[in-house]
């Protein structure tokens, strides 16, 4: 399948989407080529011209119709970071042409879109992969710890991930969120409902650390932060109480919380709790601590187009110097495990630990949040 | 909880991170036949003095007999705490994140139950300056260095 040895990689998406990092991160594994951008005849617009932007930054082609550039036989893998009302649509059509697909997260808007793209992955015998946390090296040593059986039999595992990112304090203090029990629209160029975006990497590391299903869901969502969340109608925050099927207790915590909230990227923490022990895994436990007669951590000023820190490029494009308090020791190169655990699966024939099927059970408990938020009841799935 | 409390308060008086909106909290119980119920509610009484509305209702998960329970608060103004505790054979540990609208107070003890998180670095060989620490090990003198 694969031509000059290589594999050749689709990509959608383009400048403002994670394609910026996961076209660098497929490049950079010796077993793939970037082949071309590409999108839909008649996708959105600006969409289509952010696509062209970073086709040339990149030196690939930009191919109009995504249906010629599925049926060239030198792409083989897509990966698929269109905005996420498209994902469900467009991540079955890659996979019905055939090709291997690699998703950002989230894979899809909802339950019924993520359903599409695992019936075609299933169907056309392709492999596919969601981005997440599970390659990274904190979220092996957990899984190392559970493996071991050292905390006895799991009671509970608690989740934190939460982004520093975003200049806080906008929103009204004290008012209560009125959460739709649906999502209709996820893509803003100021905003992205969170426990969703973020949330989904702590829903994912519980799945997949515990390889147990959700049976209920019980949530909430709020606007603690930022204005411009409450003005797209989306959260900021959320967090989840979740019972695995055999009556293990899960909670996560998903969210955007400002700038200098944290020493660095912002929280990543599992508690384990077991019959026999409890276990605290930190992200940034493996660090160095810096403190130097230089300025402090100074938040950038919003990017226009991305006020949030969403994207490498607007952040490189506004000067923004990096969080240096905490530099880490341990987990430099996560991105490229990540992305080489896929082409992996794809070599030798066998399924990504964060496949489709997996993956949207993710969507899944998410999209149960909501409605639990919505309805103040617990949601049986 | 007094001491925490106090230091809490300092910080919340000067404003530093706003209105408290979540308090996330894990506390480990050292395992003394205890129910859970009693620390639970301190916890819970904790999260009411901080979060500056009235609770709403709560969720609660768990066995207060056995290793765990866990509780989800909700308050009128749209605030929220997680609070678990947890039955455990090491000493009492408390791991809470208070966050405020502009800001977050961190706090955990004791720091070195995060011992199972550590990762070994592992050697490969590619270290410098070998010779010279061998050569002043040797002569138990200082080594000057080249350039």
């Amino acid at each position: 399948m694969q031509q000059n040895g290589k594999y050749g990689v689709l990509l959608l998406g383009g400048h403002r989407t994670h394609q910026e990092n996961y076209a660098l991160n497929f490049a950079q594994d010796e077993r793939c080529r970037l082949v071309a951008f590409a999108d839909e005849l008649d996708g959105p617009p600006e969409r289509i011209t952010l696509a062209r932007s970073l086709a040339a930054e990149l030196n690939l082609p930009f191919i109009a119709d995504l249906d010629a550039a599925l049926a060239r036989e030198d792409v083989h893998i897509v990966s698929l970071c269109t905005d996420v009302e498209r994902r469900g649509r467009i991540g079955a059509k890659c996979a019905e042409a055939g090709k291997h697909v690699y998703l950002d997260k989230p894979m899809a808007l909802n339950p019924e879109d993520a359903d599409k793209i695992v019936a075609a992955v299933e169907k056309n015998g392709v492999k596919s992969q969601m981005f997440s946390n599970i390659y990274s090296t904190w979220a092996r040593t957990v899984q190392q710890a559970l493996t071991t059986g050292s905390i006895g039999q799991l009671q509970a595992i608690h989740c934190d991930v939460l982004f520093s990112k975003g200049h806080p304090g906008t929103a009204p203090v004290g008012e209560k969120r009125i959460q739709k029990p649906t999502l209709e629209r996820y893509s803003f160029v100021e905003a992205k409902p969170e426990m969703f975006d973020v949330g989904v990497y702590a829903v994912s590391m519980v799945n997949w650390l515990t390889q147990k299903r959700v049976a209920r869901v019980f949530g909430g969502t709020a606007n603690y932060f930022f204005q411009e969340h409450r003005n797209c109608g989306l959260e900021d925050f959320g967090a989840l109480v979740l019972t695995l099927e055999d009556g293990i207790t899960a909670t996560i915590v998903g969210g955007r919380y400002g700038w200098q909230s944290h020493a660095q990227g912002g929280v990543r923490k599992v508690h384990l709790i077991g019959t026999e022990g409890a276990l605290t895994f930190d992200a940034s436990a493996n660090r160095l601590e810096v403190f130097a007669a230089e300025p402090g951590f100074e938040p950038p000023e919003p990017h226009p187009l991305d006020p949030m820190g969403m994207w490498s490029s607007t952040q490189a494009g506004i000067g923004m110097q990096p969080k240096q308090l905490w530099i880490d020791v341990s987990s430099g190169d996560d991105g490229q495990r990540e992305f080489g655990a896929f082409v992996d699966c794809i070599e030798n024939g066998v399924e990504s630990e964060m496949n489709a099927e997996f993956a949207a059970h993710s969507v899944e408990i998410i999209c149960a949040g909501y409605r639990s938020a919505a309805t103040g009841e617990v949601i049986n799935l | 909880m007094e001491l925490l409390k106090k230091s809490v308060q300092s910080v919340l008086e000067k404003d530093r991170i706003g209105s408290p909106v979540f308090l996330r909290c894990v506390l480990h119980i050292a395992d003394e036949g205890e129910n859970l119920l009693a620390p639970m509610a301190e916890v819970a009484a904790l999260a009411n003095e901080w979060i500056p509305s009235q609770p709403t209702y709560v969720y609660a998960q768990g066995d207060a007999e056995a290793t765990q329970v866990t509780i989800m608060v909700h308050y009128v103004g749209g605030q929220m705490a997680l609070l678990s505790v947890n039955r455990v054979d090491m000493q009492t540990a408390i791991d809470m994140m208070l966050v405020g609208n502009k800001g977050v107070i961190y706090h955990e003890t004791p720091i070195g139950r995060h011992y199972a998180n550590a990762i070994p670095p592992e050697l490969d060989g590619s270290g410098e300056l070998t010779g010279a620490i061998v050569q002043s090990l040797e002569s138990g003198q200082p080594i000057t260095l080249e350039g």
